[in-house]
């Protein structure tokens, strides 16, 4: 009995003293919540870390690192020689990259973050229309705004849940990268005089950004996606309205919508046959005979029309720039191997038809009788 | 309904003492248990009658040792710890509750520390950014390492626990109260302790407070330091070899013979599902 | 503690199903999609049949001899001489799995959890739990392996929360694979059904042996079952590409679950993860050193059991790092198959040689 406690008490004072080898305390790690990526006059990667100053001099203040590397690792070890914690990405929430080095590529600069097991691949791609170095030097100063860099988590994420920007997270990213076929869209946002605007979403053709998309027609592009979520819509008024009012057009919410794609290869070009069926409530519109079925009717023809429309406008902008981000390509190749395997599909995509169909169903229509 | 091959058993071990002293049945317990070192009570003690009688009624033994209050009653099983007489008074629904609360608790009161050990000194990255940042302010006031922190706010708790005991009910009371308020008041404002370390030990006393067997409790508190140790060391991998070894124990304990775990491990579905008052009178024993 | 070798025939069938699911969620996921990309899943239909099968050939040749294990049987079929040395082989079969377990093992908690610490306390630690529960006999080893249930449930849980991300075409077109490869990987997906050949050496200690077949071979249908929805799952959400540059996709898959609030929970699955890595290294590390012990009698069991405790941990130390140790892994792969043909051999053999065999 007295041979066992001896032995207990030596394992685990010997454990104690010696122990604790992967020990991160919180209180003298740095987390950064938002790393910013963009490529420096030199040409290297120039990155700018952001994290909450934990018992700093003012309160609510963020700690901004930059430093200039190859590599993310290497620029780590270099931020941390000017600061007093030691940086650890475990709950990165964002990686902004700028639009500049987005355009190049940015698939292998985020590798390790897949990789290492104590990243997070949870956190979210953005691009920064501009440099993200001054973005976050900028947040800083906004006075109205809580801190920096929980602005930028909530604003992010709050825009997500709305479907006004997409929720691509690292490893959607690297998904959509490696499946032939299939091309990641991420978030864009741009700092403006004192606040930062969601854009809408960057199309990429590969890992390179290729184009972009406003907020509604980001929403839109997620409805045929099929990652629809609860959003809202506005829409031009359904016929030019003589009133001199300024109230004009229609506002729907709680949209949602189910996709239906197929492809065909007709001709030697694939031919994609699109149905989308929209749910929503009308909230606000001139109060005009609203109950009567024949209205009603007309209203969701013509909003339908508008909605066809938009997305037609988007299939044929994402040809044209040769951005999948529908999966057309992921369809073809897994319906028809073998011609997938004839063309270039970049090419082919270009060439194919589009033929879309719209229902809109409005449940509601405010609580007007 | 009780098996005679499990009292033969009981009185074979009995007969097999030479004593010369013994002064209470805690005594006679640990000299006749099947697993003399393990932490956990081996035989249910009591002082109630309601509680004995349920014993006997369920096809256990008793055994009254002449001079003392204390009865012990065997076999018994992990569960039976949970349950107290009085539970039969509840409704079904309040009955399953109450018990499963009282599991918690002892999860609770046994992971709890360790878990706020591995977290702060190992996995930072679990805890909600909106948390991240008060949390770590507290800490940042601390100048000791999360383990000091944590043994020294548990030892103390102890040191309460047991000096209350000691002294009279209504000034054990008091004394507990202001020594407890004193204690963190001055702690946090110090900053020998963090907050957040003063939520989680009381929720510990809390939750230890609520097992209604008292030497479950002291293997709990013991299994408590244990896994802070580990989990000091190891995060979270230490959290969970500490529980899986002290499920492995469990698991190969027995009483009299009969498996610790019982209805759980190995798997009995109608033992799972009594009828209310659970005096169905089926014999609880085979080996597998 | 009375008979604490005896088992039913379901704790049986628990036991080897912990043993099969461990290795196969850590060594096939990788490996599958590199051979045979998405049609992954018709390689596991068939290792499953294929490992059904086997299992009723094996129950078959235990059952013509009644109560004995495969040592026995080896000393029946092939003479004195030449059984034994069979029968040192098969242990020596067994220790390899065991010590390539174990390495394996270690190397992941590493990986995933602790990556500074030193490897041999991070072996130390982990080989505590399996250690005490075998030392206590099956019994206790076998209700142990009860927990497999909960995180099998746990783990399918966690992957139907992520299938609404999945893509049913990335598990098209069907038999894209050409046939060559595909024969080749239903030898590759034999790995997750590894540790039915357990069956032989603990066959003497299951108390009602006429369950036997019943209970292995429904251990088989749940390991079949879980492969198949882990890897429909991953192809389906990750894709052939992305999943062939992975090491653990089922861990990728708990990394890529975005909670609500407390964002990462990778941290829970870790919780999961060693529990049933450890369920293949403790039914190996049990059944070597029961048969160890069969085989060299020893008078002090506690010496034997520290005198095997410290080889595992040695020879578990012997490959140089990480790629050398996930080489091991083929290497059990190639041996596990061997072994079941071999058993398989043993029953069309024990046809022709009747010796010992008992006459119903």
């Amino acid at each position: 009995m007295k041979k066992k406690m001896f032995l207990l008490i030596i394992t685990g004072s010997l454990l104690l003293l010696s122990g604790c080898w992967d020990q991160i305390l919180v209180e003298q790690t740095g987390f950064p919540l938002q790393l910013g990526l963009e490529l420096s006059p030199e040409h290297k990667l120039l990155i700018t870390s952001i994290h909450p100053a934990i018992n700093g001099k003012e309160k609510n203040q963020d700690e901004i690192l930059i430093s200039e590397g190859n590599l993310l690792r290497e620029s780590r070890t270099r931020r941390e020689t000017t600061t007093a914690k030691i940086i650890n990405g475990g709950k990165l929430q964002q990686l902004l990259f700028s639009k500049e080095l987005a355009v190049s590529g940015i698939q292998e600069i985020m590798e390790i973050l897949e990789r290492d097991s104590l990243n997070p691949p949870v956190s979210y791609v953005v691009v920064v229309d501009g440099s993200p170095k001054e973005l976050m030097e900028k947040a800083q100063t906004f006075t109205s705004k809580p801190q920096p860099s929980l602005y930028i988590n909530q604003l992010l994420v709050n825009n997500m849940n709305s479907a006004h920007t997409p929720d691509t997270k690292v490893y959607d990213f690297f998904i959509r990268y490696f499946a032939p076929g299939l091309d990641p869209i991420t978030p864009l946002i741009k700092l403006e005089a004192d606040e930062i605007r969601i854009l809408g979403s960057a199309l990429f053709s590969g890992d390179k950004m290729a184009g972009e998309i406003d907020t509604q027609q980001t929403a839109l592009l997620l409805a045929m996606m099929g990652q629809s979520k609860n959003t809202e819509l506005f829409f031009d008024p359904i016929e030019p309205e003589e009133t001199e009012s300024v109230k004009k057009g229609i506002s729907l919410t709680n949209v949602r919508s189910r996709s239906r794609v197929r492809v065909k290869i007709e001709n030697n070009r694939p031919a994609i046959d699109m149905a989308l069926a929209f749910t929503a409530s009308l909230v606000e519109y001139r109060r005009d005979a609203l109950d009567q079925p024949p209205v009603q009717k007309k209203i969701e023809e013509q909003l339908a029309r508008q909605i066809k429309q938009a997305c037609l406008e988007i299939i044929h902008y994402t040809q044209e720039i040769g951005s999948d981000p529908i999966g057309i390509g992921d369809l073809v190749r897994a319906k028809y191997p073998a011609y997938w395997q004839r063309v270039n599909w970049r090419e082919a995509y270009r060439e194919a038809t589009v033929n879309l169909q719209i229902k809109l169903d409005i449940l509601q229509y405010g609580a007007i009788t | 309904m009780a098996q005679p091959q499990i009292l033969n058993r009981l009185i074979n071990k009995i007969k097999g003492l030479t004593l010369n002293v013994l002064s209470g049945t805690g005594q006679l317990e640990s000299l006749i248990k099947d697993f003399p070192s393990s932490p956990f009570p081996q035989f249910q003690a009591t002082e109630r009658p309601d509680q004995a009688i349920s014993s006997l009624i369920r096809g256990k033994f008793l055994i009254i040792l002449d001079g003392t209050p204390v009865v012990l009653s065997a076999p018994v099983s992990f569960f039976d710890f949970f349950q107290k007489p009085d539970d039969l008074n509840f409704n079904w629904l309040f009955k399953s509750f109450i018990r499963l609360l009282r599991l918690l608790a002892m999860g609770l009161a046994v992971f709890l520390p360790a878990l706020y050990v591995a977290i702060i000194s190992y996995h930072f990255y679990i805890i909600p950014v909106n948390f991240l940042i008060p949390l770590a302010e507290s800490r940042a006031r601390v100048p000791f390492p999360p383990i000091i922190e944590v043994l020294f706010l548990e030892i103390v708790i102890e040191l309460l626990r047991e000096a209350a005991s000691r002294l009279a009910s209504h000034l054990g009371a008091t004394i507990g109260v202001m020594a407890g308020v004193l204690l963190g008041v001055a702690g946090l404002s110090t900053g020998v302790i963090s907050g957040s370390l003063v939520i989680v030990s009381m929720s510990t006393l809390i939750a230890s407070l609520v097992l209604p067997c008292s030497d479950l409790g002291l293997s709990t508190r013991i299994l408590k330091f244990s896994a802070i140790i580990f989990a000091a060391v190891f995060g979270v991998l230490g959290l969970v070899v500490t529980a899986a070894v002290t499920f492995a124990h469990l698991i190969t304990l027995e009483s009299l013979g009969q498996p610790y775990f019982q209805p759980l491990i190995p798997f009995k579905l109608g033992k799972n599902l009594q009828k209310r008052g659970g005096n169905d009178g089926k014999p609880t024993s085979d080996h597998c | 503690m009375e008979n604490r070798h005896q088992i039913t025939a379901k704790q049986l069938g628990i036991f080897i199903l912990s043993s099969q699911v461990g290795l196969g969620v850590i060594g096939l996921y990788p490996a599958l999609p590199k051979t045979v990309g998405h049609d992954g899943w018709i390689a596991i239909l068939g290792a499953g049949v294929l490992s059904s099968i086997s299992i009723a050939i094996i129950i078959a040749l235990l059952r013509r001899y009644g109560e004995q294990s495969i040592f026995e049987i080896n000393r029946y079929l092939f003479g004195n001489f030449f059984g034994q040395t069979v029968n040192l082989l098969l242990l020596l079969y067994l220790s390899f799995l065991m010590i390539a377990a174990f390495r394996y093992f270690t190397e992941f908690i590493k990986l995933f959890t602790l990556e500074t610490t030193p490897e041999l306390i991070l072996a130390l630690l982990i080989i505590v739990p399996t250690a005490y529960l075998s030392w206590y006999g099956l019994k206790p080893v076998a209700r142990f392996s009860t927990i497999i249930f909960f995180i099998l449930f746990c783990i399918v849980l966690l992957s139907f929360s992520t299938i609404s991300r999945a893509r049913l075409t990335f598990l098209l077109p069907v038999g894209a694979a050409d046939p060559t490869a595909l024969l080749k990987s239903i030898a590759l997906a034999f790995l997750s059904f590894i540790g039915l050949e357990l069956t032989v050496f603990l066959y003497p200690y299951v108390s009602d042996k006429h369950n036997v077949l019943k209970s292995v071979i429904t251990a088989n249908l749940c390991t079949i079952g879980f492969t198949l929805i882990v890897f429909l799952i991953t192809t389906g959400l990750f894709g052939e590409n992305l999943l062939k540059t992975q090491v653990a996709p089922l861990f990728n898959l708990s990394r890529y679950c975005r909670a609500p609030y407390f964002g990462r929970v990778d941290l829970f699955f870790i919780l999961l993860w060693f529990p049933l890595l450890e369920g293949t290294f403790r039914s190996y590390f049990f059944t070597t050193y029961d048969c160890m012990r069969r085989f060299f009698p020893c008078k002090n069991q506690k010496i034997l059991f520290s005198l095997y405790l410290v080889l595992t941990i040695f020879f578990s130390r012997l490959p140089k790092d990480f790629s050398q140790a996930s080489q091991l892994a083929q290497i059990v792969n190639i041996l596990g198959f061997a072994v079941i043909v071999f058993l398989v051999l043993c029953y069309l053999l024990s046809l022709i040689n009747k010796r010992g065999v008992k006459s119903r």
